[in-house]
């Protein structure tokens, strides 16, 4: 008996040992004053509330927040931030137990939480029918379910152009002016064109992924898997998927099959890996915080065959949120247009607020880290091309299995034949 | 003194019943009864958006055609294959080096080979998927400075078996070489005394008595492996990194990933309870098979 | 007697091919140790280098000056204190009930005559067949009706027992605790749970220990429902802790492995302490299995 007390205290020690570690440099964090979602949610006081937010990126909110707690002593806002689609998987499990107060939505999956719309916070209940004139509609639209739940406040939209890196292209003989380089390819045909020189003249890959053309040619319509209506399903009957899935299958000699959001891509965004991305606003924000000593190397030009929305979230409250009202208050001033600028400006997500496209200094605003290109801009004319595109309830399952039977060609596991034949048999199956 | 120990009795009945109990309890409740349930939940569409529909065996008839479950079937044995076999070999031959040699230090090496499996497997495939990166890992650096070319570790089907089997392998084998060593020292001395005054090899000594004398430790350990193998789930999840998926050709899908992936990614609970009816039976006939071995040997 | 007199002689005779043998032995052993803790040293090594480090040709392999400053890294992140302290309740709480609940019901199977002991018994160890992992999805179900989804109890209550701990605590407690020492207590008049407490424990205590520390190991390691249940980061165990470091966007090793070595160091540490009691614990539980 003795010695089991003794081997219990002896667990103790050594969970204490790790504390101990870990605190010690807690301490360490304290001192240089970052941003302080850091304090879990040990330290809040009585008074204070601890507002849990959970995202699928940090989504560049870092100072927006510090900001909002200085001026609210009595709000915290935690960070939980997960991959892509466990965030949102997870969300949906959490509804009905352990929900965050403020969660986001990408509009990937706006159409799935659509379903269970009830259980979040209706935002009317807020004054949300106020604000619907700020934002753009269609952007609007997808975070209202069809008995006009307002679940959703619409974040960034995400218009896209190209970001490549101009002194690789220069290495490469190609040109580096941005107006050039755009004139290089006002067809997709012309993109992969281009890079099959890129490739020749320096045995590098053009591309990360031959999803980043998949990701662009897809979203270049007003109907991707499902009809405008949202009625039927045309994954497979759609001239637009299927172009954009003959075009990536094209582009694989050019690409290096890199996955997104690895360490290895994102050393390709420093190390040249790769010379190009398909780029909505929201990716210069990322470029520039793994690339950080590349300002000036990277530049922006025009897209093929026009424009396209790629991402986008809705900020929501789930129905068990414990501070629904802080939740909006915060909510609504984090998404105004003015702190959609500022965010902008700082980390690139564009604002979904139309008050935006007309401010002077949104539209002369240019980035230094994108060798001073005018993006404010570029991405205001973008947004105004973007025609409003139906995001289905299964879109995220569609995508990935498009997105898998890509990954199987670039390994060289399957023929593209055979890739998209059990890309449309898997689909079939779990969507219809 | 007779209705004194009918008492006696009696209070040993109640005491028996009453002890045993909370581990009657709890295993019905979380064990016996999902389990179960599982069977009736196969036979539904069930999601979280809508009320739970009878559809009999529609999810089973879809499954028998669906090539990611027999994929996933292929990918659990390969690995189960590649994993348990050197980590048998290797733990029986470690096992005899620990228990024939005159070393100093038993303790100490004892303690060395099983400090892997304290390890959670999160943390060994953290570092593992490290040390197998493609572009910056250890192991492929390596291989280039040996003259081969690096290995896509991940991306290819054999190789992404080989690296979860070596996780595996890593975090087992020690733990079932103190297995072997315990029933190796429980072998007469005198068979190997004989067999040394016949001449024997060492190598045949083990082959001729180490072996059959401890031969139910090591059926006993495949039936552990056999069970643990065929749910394999942590390690291809980690070395995914994105989801359920398995890599980009599911290459590395296990059932209980593929399981996992369909309940917690698609919702399709329903479906999802199928493919845990069939890995259930999978499991069950593998282990009356070894049962079946087990009894032919011992007679 | 002659017999193991002529095995020396010959042994004496051979004592230079015994030698090379030996130091053979020693190589493969060293071998198998490096290999053993190579990945332990490793995951320091990275957290304590920066990325670049890590990415240079040949790579790192000495550990750096980092580890502080990753250590920070991983708190910006996650605060890892909580999940520490998280898992330090669950995987206490479940190894002492393990310990109370197996060596009490292993007392009934080995000491204790009631109906049906055998057929029990028996079923114990079926118990251990059954693949309970596979009732996953109707379990998910039923904790989140239960309202226990994203609670630390989601995690404690399906631990608190285990079927290995009964079997391998009836077997201990039949052969070491003798038959005399519990029909005297009877004689004297002690109840069967005062037996239990003042006999069978104090008698047994060492192997009850490793169990406990085998409870331990087993729930601060456990990772497939956690990763479902434990949904915000004041729940996490460190496990689910050390899986979200990868979700952060910045995806870096250093920081990734930092969290992996904060989760294990604890385990290293008590390791060290008790690795004789634990391998004797693992050869125990194998010659009666």
């Amino acid at each position: 008996m003795a010695k089991t007390k003794r081997l219990l205290s002896l667990l103790g020690l050594a969970a204490a040992s790790g504390l101990v570690l870990s605190g010690c440099a807690t301490q360490t964090t304290t001192d240089s004053a970052t941003t302080d979602s850091a304090d879990g949610g040990t330290s809040s006081t009585e008074e204070q509330k601890v507002l849990q937010f959970w995202a699928f990126g940090d989504m560049g909110l870092g100072d927006l927040i510090a900001e909002y707690e200085a001026a609210n002593p009595d709000i915290k806002i935690n960070m939980k931030v997960s991959d892509f689609d466990p965030h949102h998987q997870g969300l949906l499990t959490s509804l009905d137990s352990a929900a965050p107060d403020i969660a986001a939505i990408e509009v990937g999956y706006s159409s799935l939480f659509k379903a269970v719309a009830a259980k979040f916070v209706d935002m009317r209940e807020f004054g949300a029918e106020a604000l619907e004139d700020d934002y753009l509609d269609w952007r609007w639209a997808q975070g209202v379910d069809l008995e006009g739940r307002v679940f959703g406040i619409p974040t960034d939209v995400g218009p896209m152009t190209i970001c490549y890196r101009s002194d690789l292209f220069a290495a490469a003989g190609l040109p580096t002016d941005r107006d050039e380089v755009s004139a290089l390819w006002p067809t997709w045909e012309d993109f992969i064109a281009t890079g099959e020189k890129y490739v020749a003249a320096t045995g590098d890959s053009f591309l990360s992924s031959t999803g980043y053309v998949w990701n662009a040619v897809k979203n270049q319509s007003d109907e991707k898997f499902y009809s405008a209506d949202g009625s039927t399903l045309v994954y497979d009957t759609n001239p637009q998927i299927k172009k954009a899935w003959d075009l990536s299958v094209a582009a694989t000699p050019i690409s290096a099959n890199i996955g997104d959001w690895t360490a290895d891509w994102n050393a390709g965004m420093n190390n040249g890996a790769y010379a190009v991305l398909t780029c909505p606003a929201w990716m210069m924000g990322y470029i520039q915080s793994q690339a950080p000593d590349l300002g000036g190397s990277w530049d922006v030009a025009t897209m093929p065959e026009g424009g396209g929305n790629w991402g986008g979230s809705q900020l929501t409250i789930p129905a068990r949120a414990q501070y629904p009202a802080e939740a909006a208050a915060f909510i609504t001033w984090v998404l105004s247009a003015e702190n959609q600028q500022k965010l902008f400006e700082k980390s690139g997500q564009f604002p979904s607020t139309v008050a935006a496209y007309e401010s002077e200094s949104l539209l002369s605003f240019e980035s230094e880290y994108f060798s001073n290109a005018p993006v404010g801009e570029i991405y205001a004319t973008g947004v105004t091309q973007l025609v409003p595109l139906y995001e289905g309830p299964k879109e995220r399952v569609i995508d990935q299995e498009f997105g898998a039977a890509l990954g199987r060609i670039a390994n060289g596991d399957q023929t593209p034949g055979e890739a998209y034949e059990s890309a449309i048999e898997n689909i079939k199956r779990d969507v219809g | 003194m007779a209705t004194n120990s009918k008492k006696l009795l009696r209070s040993e009945r109640r005491s028996g019943l009453l002890y045993t109990s909370p581990f009657f309890i709890i295993f019905a409740v979380f064990g016996l009864f999902p389990i179960v349930y599982t069977f009736w939940v196969g036979f539904h569409k069930w999601d979280p958006f809508s009320e739970p529909t009878w559809v009999g065996l529609d999810n089973f008839v879809l499954l028998m055609g669906d090539d990611r479950l027999w994929l996933a079937i292929r990918n659990t044995f390969s690995i189960w294959f590649l994993s348990s076999v050197p980590q048998i070999l290797i733990a029986l031959w470690l096992a005899w080096i620990l228990n024939h040699s005159r070393i100093k230090g038993n303790t100490f090496w004892r303690s060395v080979v099983l400090i892997p499996n304290i390890t959670s497997v999160v943390a060994v495939a953290v570092v593992f998927g490290q040390l197998f990166g493609r572009d910056y890992g250890m192991i492929n650096w390596l291989l280039t400075v040996l003259g081969f070319t690096p290995i896509d570790w991940v991306n290819g089907t054999f190789s992404s078996h080989v690296l979860i089997a070596i996780m595996v392998i890593w975090r087992w084998t020690g733990y079932n070489a103190l297995i072997y060593l315990a029933a190796m020292q429980s072998v007469p001395e005198e068979l190997y005394e004989a067999a040394e005054l016949d001449g024997a090899s060492k190598f045949r000594q083990f082959i001729e008595i180490t072996i059959p004398q401890i031969r139910p430790t090591i059926i006993f350990t495949v039936i552990v492996s056999t069970i643990g193998g065929l749910q394999i789930f942590a390690e291809p999840l980690i070395l995914d990194g994105q989801g359920y998926a398995g890599g980009v050709s599911r290459q590395f899908s296990t059932v209980t990933l593929f399981m996992f992936e369909q309940g917690f990614s698609r919702f399709e609970y329903g479906y999802a309870s199928a493919i845990a009816i069939v890995l259930t039976l999978i499991v069950i006939s593998f282990s009356i098979v070894n049962f079946l071995i087990v009894r032919k040997i011992r007679a | 007697m002659a017999k193991k007199a002529a095995v020396r002689s010959q042994k004496d005779q051979s004592s230079l091919r015994t030698r090379a043998i030996k130091n053979r032995q020693y190589i493969w052993l060293g071998l198998i140790a490096f290999f053993s803790v190579f990945p332990f040293y490793w995951m320091f090594v990275i957290s304590s280098n920066n990325s670049a480090a890590i990415n240079e040709r040949p790579p790192a392999v000495i550990p750096g000056e980092n580890f502080l400053t990753s250590v920070a890294q991983v708190n910006e992140i996650i605060n890892f204190a909580v999940p520490l302290v998280n898992s330090l309740l669950v995987a206490s709480v479940v190894a002492a009930s393990q310990v109370f609940f197996s060596t009490l019901a292993g007392f009934a199977f080995a000491k204790l005559r009631f109906p049906g002991r055998n057929g029990l018994f028996v079923f114990v160890l079926a118990t251990m067949m059954v693949p309970t992992g596979l009732g996953i999805i109707p379990f998910y179900l039923m904790m989140s009706n239960l309202g226990l989804i994203n609670t630390l109890g989601s995690v404690i209550l399906p631990g608190l027992t285990t079927a290995f701990g009964v079997f391998w605590m009836r077997q201990t407690i039949e052969g070491g605790v003798p038959d005399e020492l519990i029909e005297a207590a009877r004689i004297d008049g002690a109840s069967n749970f005062r037996i239990y407490r003042s006999i069978v424990m104090p008698s047994i205590a060492p192997t009850a220990g490793v169990l406990g520390l085998f409870g331990f190991l087993a729930a601060w390691n456990d990772f497939m429902w956690p990763l479902l249940s434990l949904n915000s980061p004041e729940n996490f165990t460190v496990q689910v802790a050390v899986r979200q470091l990868r979700s952060a966007y910045f995806v870096d090793y250093s920081i990734q492995m930092t969290g992996a070595f904060l989760a294990t160091v604890p385990l290293l540490i008590l390791f060290a302490l008790v690795a004789r009691r634990m391998v004797a614990g693992v050869m125990a539980g194998a010659i009666k299995g």
